[in-house]
C-alpha cells in the first residue's frame, strides 16, 4: 500500500516535471539579473571571479545563512550522536597509514590554495573547507588511537563564524549596510585585492573545515553500536 | 536609530559562539547570552515599530535592490518579526549540560532565521532562511533524546526535506521564466506569471513553504512531532514558527500571483485543512496530538482568511494568526505534564486550579466565546467569506463553522475531564511553576488584546492597508539605494 | 565534445541504476559518489567550475564519507555479501 502510494507520488511529480518542462523555451531565459551582476561585478565588487562576487559580495546575507544552516545540521548531529568517548579500535593498517601520511600536506595545501584563492578561481571557502576536513580526519581514520582536538576545533569554528559577522558589523558600524564589503578593491586579478571578500572566504574556509571535521569525528568514534 | 538587520546578525552570532561558553570561568556568560540578546533584539524591534512613519528597505550589502538582496520593512512585516524575539525568549529553553548549550545554539538560530523570514525581499533569501528554521527545528525535535523524537524527527526530516525539494524547483522555475529574484521586480513582472506555468510555480512554492505552516497536504508530520517534542519546542514551531511560513506565502501571494486562480487554490487547500485537522482532532485521545490536529485546522482557518481579497482578507488573516500564536502557544505549554491519555487527567483542576483555569480561557478563546479576541478573528473570517460571495466562499464558510462545532466537542470533553471528581490514584499530574507563569503571560496578553479591541483594530487595518499597497513595495524597494537611513 | 559529454552521460546513468541495485550498501554508496563525480565532469563541460567543484567535493566525497560512516556505525558496513544476504530489510 505504501509502496503504491509512493509509486502514484512520484509518477505524479516527474509527469509535472515533464510536462513542466517540456513547455519550457531551453536556451534563451531572460537574464534580467544575470548579465547587469556581469557588468556590474569588475566595478562595483572587483573579484575576478564572478561567483565570488555573488556569493559574498550581491548575495552574502545568503552565505551567512547558509553557513549557519551547516552549523544547525553540525549542532543537531552532535545533539543526537552525544559526545561519547573514543573506544580503541583497530589500526588502519599500513596503506592507509602510508596512504595518509602522503596525502596530508597534498591535501593541507590544495585546501588552503583554493580557500585563499576564491575570489580569483573558482572554488572558495565551502569547497576548500571541505578539503581542509579531510585532511585532518584522514590522520584519524589512519590511526584511531590519536586524540582529536575537539576543543580547538570549536574554538575555531566559533571564532571564525564570528568573524564573518563582526565584518558585516563593522560596515555597519561606518555608517554602510550590513555584510558591505570594506577596504579598497585593489588591481583586479591581483591576490590582495576584492576588499573584504578574501578575509571572509577565509573565514568560511576555517568554519566549515573544522565543523565538518568535528562531525566526521563525531561519527567514527563511537561506532558499531549493534554489530 | 539602529539598524535593523542586527535583528538577523546579533542571535546569529550569539548562536555561533554560544558552544565556547559551555564550561569554565565563562560559564555564566553563555547562561546569559541567549537571553540578553533576544531582550536587545526584542528592544531594538519594539523602537522601530513604536516610531514607524513608513515603510522603508534595507539594501544588504551595499547593492542596490534587484541585484542584491532587500529586506522590506512594513508594519506586518515588523509586528511578526516583534513576536519572534517575544515568543522566543518566553519559550527559553532552561540549560542541562552540553545538550543545553547545543539546544540554546539551535534556539538561537531559529529566532534569528524567523527574524528573518518576515524581513526578507528575496525570493532566494526567503528559501535560505526557511531552511534554516526547517534545520534548527530537526535538531530540537530530536534533541529530546527520547526514541520517538528520533523518529518524528526522522519522519519530520523525511517531509520537510521533499518539501524544500519542491519549492526550490517552484524558484527555479520562476527563475527560469523572469531572471530575477528580487520580490519587487517579480511584482512588475505579474503577467509573466500569470500563465498555467505560473500557476504551477506558486503551487511548488505554497507546498515547499507550506510543510511548516502546517498546510493540508503536506503536514502529516504535525501530530507526530508535536506529540514527540518537548512541549516548549512544540509551542516555538505550532504557535511561531507555522505563522511566518504563513508570511511568506501570503508574501509571493500578494506580490507574485496576484490572480484569482492561486487565491482559489489557498482557499481549497485551507478548507481541506479545517476539515481534516478538526475531524482528526476530534478523534485524538492523546493532548498532544489533539493539539496538533486543531493546530492544523486553525491554520486553515488562517488560509482561507488570506485567500480573501483585498484589506479585508489581511485583516482577518493578521488577527486569526496572532491569535492563534498566543493559544496555542499557551495551551502548549500548560499540556506540558498533561501529555499522553486525556482520560488521565481527570480532576486535574483540583491538583491545579490555576492551570485548569487557563486551559478554559484559551480553550474558550479558541472557540470563538464574544468578548475574547477570539471571537473578533472568527466573526471577521465569516464576514469576509459572506462579503466574498461566490460557492466557494460559501463552501469555507461552512467548514469554518462546522469546524467550530467539532472543536467545541472535543475542547469541552477535555474541560469536563478536568473538573470531573478525580478518579482516585493515580494523582493527575501539575504543572511547575515556571511552565504555569509563562501561560500566564500569555493569558495576560490574551485579556489585553480582549480590553484593547479598538486601538487593536485601527493597528491592523493600518497594517493591512499598507500590506496590499504592492505598488509602495515596487516603488520603495527598487529606489533603494547604498544609502539608507 | 559532445560525445564526451555522451560517455559522461550514459556511466553517470550507469551508476545511478547500480546505486538501486547493488545489494551491498557499501558498494552502493560507492556507486552514489560515482554519480557525482560524473554530474561534476558534466558541469566542467558545461562550463560551470566552481559548481563543479562543489559537486565533486561534497557529492563525490564528503557525503559518500558521511553515509559510509554511518552505515560502520549502524553496523551494515560490510565487503563480503553473500548471495541474497546483504541487505537488512528488517
Amino acid at each position: 500500500m505504501r509502496n503504491i502510494a509512493t509509486l502514484l507520488f512520484l509518477g505524479g511529480l516527474a509527469f509535472l516535471l515533464i510536462v513542466i518542462t517540456g513547455s519550457l523555451d531551453f536556451g534563451a531565459p531572460p537574464m534580467r539579473i544575470g548579465t547587469q551582476i556581469q557588468a556590474a561585478t569588475a566595478g562595483d565588487v572587483g573579484t575576478a571571479n564572478i561567483v565570488t562576487a555573488v556569493v559574498l559580495g550581491y548575495r552574502g546575507l545568503d552565505t551567512l545563512g547558509e553557513l549557519s544552516i551547516l552549523f544547525a545540521a553540525a549542532t543537531a548531529g552532535g545533539l543526537v550522536l552525544g559526545s561519547a568517548a573514543a573506544r580503541a579500535r583497530p589500526d588502519g593498517g599500513f596503506i592507509l597509514r602510508a596512504g595518509a601520511d602522503l596525502m596530508f600536506p597534498l591535501l593541507l595545501i590544495a585546501g588552503l590554495y583554493i580557500v585563499i584563492h576564491g575570489h580569483l578561481t573558482p572554488g572558495g571557502g565551502f569547497q576548500g573547507g571541505v578539503i581542509l576536513a579531510a585532511a585532518f580526519f584522514l590522520p584519524l581514520l589512519a590511526r584511531p588511537g590519536t586524540t582529536p582536538g575537539h576543543r580547538w576545533l570549536m574554538w575555531i569554528e566559533g571564532l571564525s563564524g564570528a568573524t564573518f559577522i563582526v565584518i558585516g558589523l563593522l560596515a555597519l558600524y561606518r555608517g554602510d549596510a550590513f555584510l558591505t564589503p570594506l577596504f579598497d578593491h585593489g588591481t583586479l586579478g591581483e591576490l590582495v585585492s576584492g576588499g573584504s571578500l578574501p578575509l571572509l572566504y577565509l573565514a568560511v574556509g576555517l568554519k566549515v573545515g573544522a565543523e565538518l571535521a568535528g562531525l566526521l569525528m563525531r561519527l567514527a568514534q563511537d561506532d558499531e553500536v549493534t554489530s | 536609530m539602529t539598524d535593523l538587520t542586527l535583528a538577523v546578525a546579533l542571535p546569529l552570532l550569539a548562536a555561533f559562539v554560544r558552544p565556547l561558553f559551555n564550561a569554565g570561568a565563562l560559564r555564566w556568560l553563555g547562561q546569559l547570552i541567549g537571553p540578553v540578546v533576544l531582550a536587545l533584539v526584542t528592544v531594538i524591534l519594539f523602537a522601530h515599530w513604536s516610531t514607524f512613519s513608513e515603510p522603508f528597505a534595507i539594501a544588504l550589502g551595499g547593492f542596490a535592490p534587484p541585484l542584491g538582496i532587500a529586506f522590506y520593512v512594513d508594519r506586518m512585516a515588523l509586528l511578526f518579526a516583534l513576536a519572534v524575539p517575544l515568543v522566543t525568549l518566553l519559550l527559553w529553553p532552561g540549560d542541562d549540560g552540553a545538550d543545553g548549550a547545543r539546544r540554546q545554539s539551535l534556539t538561537l538560530l531559529l529566532a534569528a532565521s524567523l527574524t528573518g523570514l518576515a524581513l526578507s525581499g528575496d525570493l532566494f533569501n526567503l528559501y535560505v532562511f526557511y531552511e534554516l528554521a526547517a534545520v534548527a527545528s530537526y535538531g530540537l525535535v530530536a534533541g529530546n533524546g527520547s526514541s520517538a523524537g528520533y523518529v518524528a524527527a526522522f519522519r519530520y526530516l523525511m517531509i520537510s526535506a521533499l518539501g524544500s525539494v519542491v519549492g526550490l524547483l517552484g524558484i527555479g522555475l520562476v527563475y527560469f521564466k523572469t531572471g530575477t529574484l528580487n520580490l519587487a521586480e517579480l511584482a512588475t513582472l505579474g503577467n509573466e506569471l500569470a500563465d498555467p506555468q505560473g500557476l504551477a510555480a506558486f503551487a511548488m512554492l505554497a507546498i515547499g513553504f507550506g510543510v511548516k505552516a502546517e498546510m493540508f497536504p503536506v503536514n502529516g508530520w504535525v501530530p507526530e512531532v508535536y506529540g514527540a517534542a518537548s512541549r516548549r519546542v512544540a509551542a516555538l514551531l505550532a504557535g511561531l514558527a507555522s505563522k511566518l511560513a504563513v508570511l511568506v506565502i501570503v508574501r509571493i501571494l500578494l506580490l507574485m500571483f496576484p490572480s484569482d486562480e492561486a487565491r482559489q487554490l489557498l482557499l481549497v487547500l485551507g478548507i481541506l485543512g479545517v476539515v481534516s485537522g478538526e475531524l482528526a482532532a476530534y478523534q485524538a485521545r492523546d493532548m498532544a496530538r489533539m493539539l496538533g490536529w486543531s493546530s492544523i485546522g486553525q491554520l486553515g482557518i488562517v488560509f482561507i482568511a488570506f485567500s480573501l481579497p483585498g484589506e479585508a482578507g489581511l485583516v482577518a488573516g493578521v488577527a486569526a494568526a496572532l491569535h492563534h500564536l498566543v493559544v496555542k502557544s499557551a495551551l502548549f505549554v500548560l499540556a506540558g505534564p498533561w501529555g499522553g491519555a486525556i482520560d488521565r487527567l481527570r480532576g486535574a483542576a483540583t491538583v491545579s486550579a490555576l492551570g485548569a483555569g487557563l486551559f478554559v480561557l484559551f480553550a474558550l478563546s479558541l472557540l470563538g466565546l464574544p468578548p475574547l479576541p477570539g471571537f473578533w478573528s472568527k466573526f471577521l473570517v465569516i464576514g469576509g467569506l459572506a462579503d466574498a460571495g461566490t460557492a466557494l466562499h460559501y463552501l469555507g464558510m461552512a467548514a469554518v463553522l462546522t469546524g467550530t462545532v467539532i472543536e467545541g466537542a472535543y475542547l469541552l470533553r477535555v474541560i469536563t475531564t478536568l473538573y470531573a471528581p478525580p478518579a482516585g490514584s493515580p494523582a493527575p499530574p501539575r504543572q511547575r511553576g515556571s511552565d504555569l507563569l509563562t501561560a500566564g503571560l500569555f493569558g495576560i496578553a490574551l485579556l489585553a488584546a480582549a480590553v484593547m479591541i479598538d486601538p487593536l483594530w485601527q493597528t491592523l487595518d493600518a497594517l493591512a492597508v499598507s500590506g496590499v499597497d504592492t505598488a509602495a513595495y515596487q516603488q520603495t524597494v527598487l529606489a533603494a539605494q547604498e544609502a539608507h537611513p | 565534445m559532445i560525445w564526451l559529454a555522451l560517455v559522461v552521460v550514459a556511466l553517470t546513468l550507469g551508476a545511478a541504476v547500480a546505486v538501486l541495485l547493488l545489494d551491498n550498501l557499501l558498494a552502493a554508496t560507492a556507486a552514489a559518489s560515482a554519480v557525482s563525480l560524473g554530474v561534476a565532469v558534466i558541469f566542467v563541460l558545461l562550463h560551470a567550475p566552481d559548481v563543479a567543484m562543489t559537486e565533486a567535493v561534497v557529492g563525490a566525497g564528503l557525503s559518500g564519507l558521511i553515509l559510509a560512516l554511518a552505515l560502520r556505525r549502524l553496523g551494515l558496513a560490510r565487503l563480503d555479501v553473500g548471495p541474497g544476504g546483504g541487505r537488512n530489510d528488517a
